[in-house]
């Protein structure tokens, strides 16, 4: 294969990589301290100051910067618990579902509170929680990975329905292999697709609710920098004239999603030209 | 005869009888959600810091109706929902039924004009995407396609304000649903309908100034998950035997677009039911935004002072227009599409 | 491995579904296939051969009865790391499906191997030459292991099939229509080799076939199924010259006028 097309095939996930890079050394080679006034309040860009400063004379770009972290890391961890639970629990209930007994009762059951989550906005969950238990980041990452969950599990089970009756199956018993490295060698890498196209979307959707939630001022407290805090401390800022402050918050949170997004319709063309059935 | 009748009109009064058993078992629902998370909403409304006594304690869960067992909190629970008593809230000291009330119109209308909008829009690109089939005009209208998944709205309106007020001045401040100082009529509710019914066009010529940024914004981050159940269900709807023997037959263009759009129109339908209950709660973001008041600050307001029966009558409304919208979406389906009737024995 | 191995099923039967739509595959039958058998199981679709072959390697539950090997019931060896190993060492089973019969993520020398990696605990060049050897018999080209499944044809994967089951040297092999996808031309020469290995190896055969000419080629013993229960059986050619069941000479007919036809 050409090595250009061999390179072709990772460029959508540069910008989510170099995301997750500046999420990570961010802090470290920001400008100014997030979090500290930095020079005269409302300032626009220049003068070196590349996004400006905001009201309080806080360095815009370098507050932008560090908030990625935040948003991003609960929609890691958000992302991991819906997967890692989610494809393992589709498995079981897909592999057991025919089937008499206890067993196949919970996979039938199963099905049908997937069903029932559709129905559910993550943002509303969100501020049902927070109002419930307060803005701590790990009821709300529990609260959104029990949320989102239902679908990585119901996209996994209807692959692992397909594969089910797979003849490479009964080959893998004949080979000597047990049932639960069956699962793992042979029905997990060739139903888990679906779910992973669908991590993408989950991804974004976390960093959309975290920053909405930060909006609507039940996130975290300033002056922890958080995009969704930083753009509703702009509004008003904009109708005075002063654009960069909800600006630049705004564009990183659309460039996050926008990223997560590329990241996954790039899996989704991947793992379709490897798949040879 | 009467027997007769009722026979044929089954299917709707049959769907119609169901929703308020739906309603009610979502209603319960939402009862255990909300009691059944793990931790202590009483505890975290109260302030620990000097311990809490029992009586304090006691106080605080009669106040928030937590108080006895659970099943006597859901007969409580199912006395209050027929008389439509949510409970009363701890920040107006108003009845959460009439708080809810009274914002919830102006909420339905703006996602209806938000859905409606981008219900319209979808049919346009699809129109305009089957006569377009090459070309960078298809490539960025499937790329708008694609973007069918999470999209900030709000980052998204912040976007348009800066371009469209503090650039180029075309929209007003987002500072509420009229200019200030304005008085929106009412009569049923719904602000717009208020407006048109009694003729303040003036009122009515600011509403929709104020409105056009959140709606458009709305229609922008709409279309694509309506436009991609809407193409979805194209394909099948193009390539069905009905569509062929209409062109068979000699139908003219537009009729044969027709037959196409109505029997595809059933996913995307079904589609634009469940945003419709979704939508009204996730908008508050755009309402906070565009200080259009609506359900949003209510629900702030419960978050902020822990009023726990004011999220959970705000949970209540929520499941219940849901209910609702599904109930509305399905009528329609089955008017469009007789097999979708109960008792209908077709080939499908 | 050596020595007399034998796999029994003892009034074994398979129904589907619950007590109102229950639907028997296989009536109750007793089985035997030994590592000195060359049986043939014939009769049309739905007989329930496949069923009977799968439920005496265990793929399939048995309703009521038991499976035995060599008279140890084979759950209690699937049960355990190492009575699944020695089972599976001993019988294989090659199936009748070609479309997924292999992982369509792995290579085809991956799948030939594993059965190899597992139960015999041969890797590297040991490995490899016992695979090149058993492709070699069943005229495939090495060369294809490197493919993957979709990339070769359906009759060359059900060679591949057939060579996955016979590079651990099984005691007994039960096929279930392994030639029925393939060329005429080619399957001559399959089960020319499978009647070749058995004889050389000493190596039982259970062939499920719907095609009598090929069942009979390899065994000495048919059994004739039909809707589920084995309604005659005895040495082929007593069975194909002087068949005691009305079924069995309609199944010779029409496979005799079959013969006719082609001839013309």
């Amino acid at each position: 294969m050409l090595v250009t097309t061999r390179i072709r095939r990772w460029v959508p996930f540069i910008p989510l990589a170099v995301l997750v890079l500046l999420a990570l050394i961010g802090p470290f080679v920001v400008p100014f301290q997030p979090e500290r006034v930095a020079g005269a309040a409302a300032r626009p860009p220049g003068d070196g100051f590349l996004f400006g400063t905001d009201s309080t004379g806080m360095d815009v770009f370098s507050r932008t910067i560090v908030a990625a972290r935040i948003n991003l890391l609960m929609a890691l961890l958000v992302t991991l618990a819906a997967t890692a639970f989610g494809v393992p629990l589709g498995m079981v209930i897909g592999m057991n579902e025919a089937r008499r007994g206890p067993l196949g009762w919970f996979g039938r059951a199963g099905t049908r509170v997937v069903d029932l989550s559709d129905a559910v906005p993550a943002l509303i969950v969100g501020v049902v929680v927070v109002g419930l238990f307060g803005a701590s980041m790990a009821s709300l990452t529990v609260a959104l990975a029990i949320l989102l969950m239902p679908n990585q599990i119901r996209l996994t089970r209807v692959e692992v329905l397909k594969v089910r009756h797979d003849a490479y199956l009964d080959a893998a018993r004949m080979a000597g292999l047990s049932n639960g490295r069956i699962m793992v060698r042979h029905v997990l890498p060739n139903s888990v697709r679906p779910a992973l196209e669908n991590a993408s979307f989950v991804f974004g959707l976390s960093i959309i609710v975290s920053a909405s939630l930060g909006f609507l001022g039940l996130g975290l407290r300033p002056p922890t920098p958080e995009w969704g805090v930083m753009i509703a401390s702009g509004v008003s800022d904009v109708m005075l004239g002063r654009w960069w402050t909800a600006l630049f918050p705004a564009l990183a949170l659309c460039v996050a999603v926008a990223s997560a997004s590329a990241a996954g319709a790039a899996i989704t063309r991947l793992s379709r030209s490897t798949a040879r059935r | 005869m009467i027997l007769d009748a009722l026979g044929r009109h089954r299917w709707w009064i049959t769907r119609t009888l169901a929703l308020p058993v739906h309603i009610a078992g979502f209603a319960t629902v939402t009862f255990f959600l909300v009691r059944l998370v793990p931790g202590d909403p009483v505890l975290s409304a109260l302030d620990s810091s000097q311990g809490i006594t029992p009586e304090q304690y006691h106080r605080a869960a009669v106040a928030m109706g937590l108080d006895g067992s659970i099943w006597r909190q859901l007969g409580r629970f199912w006395a209050g929902l027929v008389h439509l008593d949510l409970g009363t809230s701890s920040v107006t000291g108003r009845p959460i039924w009439v708080e809810i009330w009274s914002r919830l119109p102006e909420t339905v209308e703006l996602v209806f004009f938000g859905l409606g909008g981008a219900v319209l829009f979808s049919m346009v690109l699809g129109a305009v995407l089957l006569q377009v089939r090459t070309g960078p005009a298809y490539w960025a209208l499937r790329g708008y396609a694609r973007m069918a998944g999470a999209v900030p709205d709000f980052a998204l309106a912040i976007l348009g304000l800066v371009l469209l007020y503090s650039a180029l001045r075309v929209v007003p401040a987002p500072i509420g649903r009229v200019d200030p100082g304005m008085e929106i009529p009412v009569v049923t509710g719904f602000p717009i309908l208020d407006c048109l019914l009694t003729g303040e066009w003036s009122v009515l010529a600011s509403m929709v100034g104020h409105l056009l940024l959140p709606v458009a914004v709305m229609i922008l981050v709409y279309t694509p998950i309506i436009w991609k159940q809407f193409a979805l269900g194209l394909d099948d709807s193009v390539a069905s035997p009905a569509t062929l023997f209409r062109i068979a037959s000699g139908a003219t263009r537009a009729a044969i677009y027709l037959s196409i759009v109505r029997r595809a129109g059933a996913s995307a339908v079904v589609m634009v039911g469940s945003m419709f209950g979704a939508l009204v709660g996730g908008v508050i973001v755009l309402q906070q935004l565009f200080s259009l008041g609506g359900l949003s600050q209510f629900a702030i307001d419960s978050v902020n002072t822990v009023d726990f029966l004011g999220l959970q009558g705000f949970l209540v409304v929520l499941a219940a227009v849901s209910m609702i919208a599904f109930f509305a979406v399905d009528i329609v389906n089955m008017l469009l599409d007789p097999r979708r009737r109960p008792g209908v024995n077709a080939e499908g | 491995m050596t020595g007399y191995v034998a796999l029994r099923g003892d009034r074994i039967s398979r129904v589907y579904g619950t007590r109102r739509t229950a639907f028997t595959a296989v009536k109750p039958v007793d089985f035997e296939v030994n590592s000195e058998s060359a049986i043939g199981i014939v009769g049309e679709s739905g007989s329930g051969k496949s069923t009977l072959t799968r439920m005496l390697v265990g793929l399939e539950r048995v309703t009521t009865g038991s499976v035995t090997y060599n008279a140890a019931p084979i759950t209690r060896f699937i049960q355990t790391d190492a009575g699944r190993l020695d089972f599976r060492r001993a019988v294989q089973f090659v199936g009748q499906d070609t479309s997924s019969s292999f992982d369509p993520r792995r290579t085809l020398r991956d799948s030939v191997a594993t059965p190899l990696k597992v139960l015999l605990g041969s890797t590297g060049s040991e490995a490899e030459d016992r695979i090149v050897e058993v492709l070699r018999l069943l005229q495939l080209d090495p060369a294809q292991l490197r493919r993957y499944p979709g990339e070769v044809s359906g009759g060359q994967r059900q060679r591949f099939a057939l060579a996955r089951a016979l590079v651990v040297r099984p005691r007994i092999l039960l096929c279930d229509e392994v030639v029925s996808a393939l060329d005429v031309s080619v399957q001559g020469a399959v089960l020319n080799v499978i009647k070749e290995y058995r004889e050389t190896n000493q190596v039982g055969l259970a062939f499920v076939s719907h095609g009598l000419p090929a069942t009979s080629f390899l065994a000495r013993e048919l059994v004739v199924m039909c809707r589920g229960e084995i309604v005659e059986r005895g040495e082929t050619a007593q069975v194909l010259h002087e068949p005691r069941h009305p079924y069995t000479a309609k199944l010779l007919g029409a496979s005799l006028r079959r013969r006719r036809v082609a001839a013309r």
